[in-house]
């Protein structure tokens, strides 16, 4: 993935994501690590309501932090949604780091 | 009314007022981000956006126009997602690619699967599809639909939003409206209470309530579903009776609904009434509280007697078989016999009229009660007279192989006629003995060597009701005790006891939703 404060990275930001696309940057740069994307992901997604895809971003971040008491709550309100009718990415994502998980 | 709309093509405010209408639906209608993007630019090159093969046309794609483009119609479809939310209809999704574009049996699987979750049981007449990849272009992969589709990926993927790019808007919806949330603000949906007929007010403080599940979903529930509790301060417990077997329906959206209608209203519950272990099952999976209730349990056994006067104006017969003229009713399944008797509601349905029509061609042999008392016009049997031709039957049959519990059945058996059954989902064998009920093959000639086969038991009607009531006694017996400790455990030990007077024939008892709650609220 590409630097934050790299060109292209600021042109990414100057369009405005949309909420869909601010979710996808955030679950690549929570793969890749890029903590400034993520750190800037999180921020744009604050005002937004709660959904399934927020939660299981939240979720990954915690896991990825190793914050398991975190990692367990949000996966509480994640299991309270009836993700098996999803197929976004994001959510099956947590749901394999959930499978990886020893809580 | 079906009514296509694309984004941009309607105000918010306008479609607020659309989302008004009574009984409306809202199906999402998706391609992925860039397949749409690139359909787009073609369009706007030969200025045509249908009917073309622009497969050989391959214009360079910019990623940045591409991606502002997908920005503004995620914010704009979100806003209309956002006034489908708050307006409280039913929405459901289909992807051109993954619903549509598939064969004949797939598509309409699909189709039919997306309609369901609405509520809604399609009769398809003719398919036809828009066929929409090979009137755009017939490269799967867009990457060869541009002349830099490798490049542009590589440069997506650098950003972060390849994955976006290739998923289609409104992905990470749920299939229906599932947030479990007690701010709803919009009003309480009171045309609900006019869909569905079989209610029964059991209790007012605390409510209990019986109530239909019909096409998979609870309008008692949904009704629930409002800004404040609709029954004030009060606790309550609604028992849900589904009128169709539950064992093929997708059990999530009708959890999503109770759990919303239980977060609007704190200390109401639903209780799901199973007849089956895998509908028990099935339930459980989705989180919702069921006990064994099988309405055939309701059926009023003083209506049905065995020593009924013979209807003077029906020939005696092998065989009797009450049944809506449906096609699921399996009415061929009979024509091995001699001379079946057939009780039907009035076909004036136009599926239920050409089944009569197609039936009285091929079915000479067989007696339609129903017009032959009438003299050629339909005439209704009330349940004296039903009983009287009843008294005119050996045998009775069931020949549906899915639906919910056929109170048919349990009239016919309580009447002393013992049964012929083909095997079946739904629940009607949970009154049967082995003595008093045959499950046979379903062909018309096992059916017939299962009439046969009864008959040679030489029952006695007595008999027949005798064994039947036992076992309809012994399940409400187990019935009441798993109702009582379901309230009880939701209620308190204080709650009113679950008894059956109140609930035989309630759900043969037109009661609409609205009657109920009036006493009720």
């Amino acid at each position: 993935m590409i630097a934050f404060e790299s060109p292209e990275g600021t042109a990414l930001r100057a369009l405005s994501p949309s909420r869909s696309a601010t979710m996808a940057i955030c679950l690549a740069a929570l793969s890749e690590r890029q903590n400034a994307w993520v750190s800037w992901a999180s921020d744009e997604l604050a005002t937004t309501a709660q959904s399934i895809e927020v939660t299981a971003l939240r979720f990954i971040q915690a896991a990825s932090d190793g914050n398991e008491r975190a990692a367990r709550q949000l996966w509480a309100v994640l299991a309270s949604f009836p993700i098996e009718g999803t197929e976004s990415r994001i959510v099956q994502a947590a749901r394999n780091l959930r499978g990886q998980m020893q809580f | 009314m079906t009514c296509k709309i694309f984004a941009k093509q309607i105000s918010i405010s306008n479609l607020q007022i659309l989302l008004r209408r009574p009984n409306l639906s809202v199906i999402y209608l998706t391609r992925n981000r860039i397949d749409r993007y690139i359909s787009d630019i073609k369009g706007s090159i030969t200025k045509r956006y249908v009917q073309d093969d622009t497969t050989q046309l391959r214009p360079r794609l910019d990623v940045t126009k591409f991606l502002s483009k997908a920005f503004q119609q995620d914010r704009e479809l979100d806003e209309m997602h956002r006034a489908v939310v708050e307006s409280g209809v039913r929405f459901s999704h289909l992807r051109y690619e993954m619903d549509l574009d598939q064969d004949d049996i797939l598509r309409t699987a699909r189709v039919t699967e997306t309609l369901r979750a609405l509520g809604h049981v399609p009769t398809f007449k003719t398919i036809g599809t828009e066929n929409w990849i090979v009137k755009q272009d017939q490269n799967p992969d867009w990457r060869a639909k541009v002349e830099n589709g490798f490049e542009a990926a590589a440069a997506l993927a650098g950003l972060g939003v390849l994955e976006y790019a290739e998923d289609r808007p409104l992905a990470d919806l749920p299939p229906r409206p599932t947030a479990v949330s007690a701010e709803v603000k919009t009003p309480r949906n009171d045309s609900l209470l006019d869909e569905g007929g079989y209610n029964l007010a059991f209790a007012s403080d605390p409510v209990i309530t019986f109530t239909a599940i019909q096409y998979g979903r609870s309008f008692l529930a949904e009704w629930m579903v409002g800004p404040q509790s609709a029954f004030g301060a009060r606790k309550g417990v609604h028992f849900l009776k589904p009128t169709w077997t539950m064992e093929t329906t997708d059990l999530k959206p009708l959890a999503a609904t109770l759990r919303q209608a239980e977060a609007c209203n704190p200390d109401h519950h639903f209780v799901a009434m199973h007849v089956s272990d895998l509908e028990a099952r099935k339930y459980r999976e989705v989180g919702i509280t069921s006990v064994s209730g099988n309405p055939n349990l309701f059926t009023d056994e003083r209506h049905f007697a065995t020593d009924a006067e013979p209807h003077p104006d029906v020939p005696m017969s092998d065989a009797l078989y009450v049944a809506r003229l449906a096609p699921w009713k399996n009415h061929h399944l009979a024509s091995g016999l001699t001379a079946p008797l057939f009780v039907y509601g009035d076909p004036r349905e136009d599926t239920e009229a050409r089944q009569f029509d197609a039936l009285r061609s091929s079915f000479a042999q067989a007696g339609f009660v129903n017009h032959s008392l009438g003299r050629g016009s339909y005439h209704y049997l009330g349940r004296q007279e039903l009983a009287s031709v009843m008294s005119r039957a050996r045998v009775s049959l069931a020949l549906s192989q899915e639906e919910g519990v056929m109170r048919a059945a349990s009239e016919c058996l309580l009447a002393g006629l013992p049964m012929v059954s083909v095997p079946s989902i739904g629940g009607r064998d949970l009154i049967f003995t082995t003595d008093t009920a045959l499950i046979v093959d379903a062909t018309p000639e096992a059916v017939r060597n299962g009439v046969a086969a009864m008959r040679a038991r030489n029952l006695t009607r007595e008999e027949v009701r005798r064994a039947t009531l036992a076992r309809v006694l012994e399940e409400r017996g187990k019935f009441l005790a798993a109702a009582n400790r379901t309230v009880a455990a939701f209620l308190g030990p204080m709650a009113p006891r679950i008894t059956i007077e109140p609930l035989i024939d309630f759900s043969i008892r037109y009661v609409p939703l609205r009657n109920i709650i009036e006493t009720l609220v």
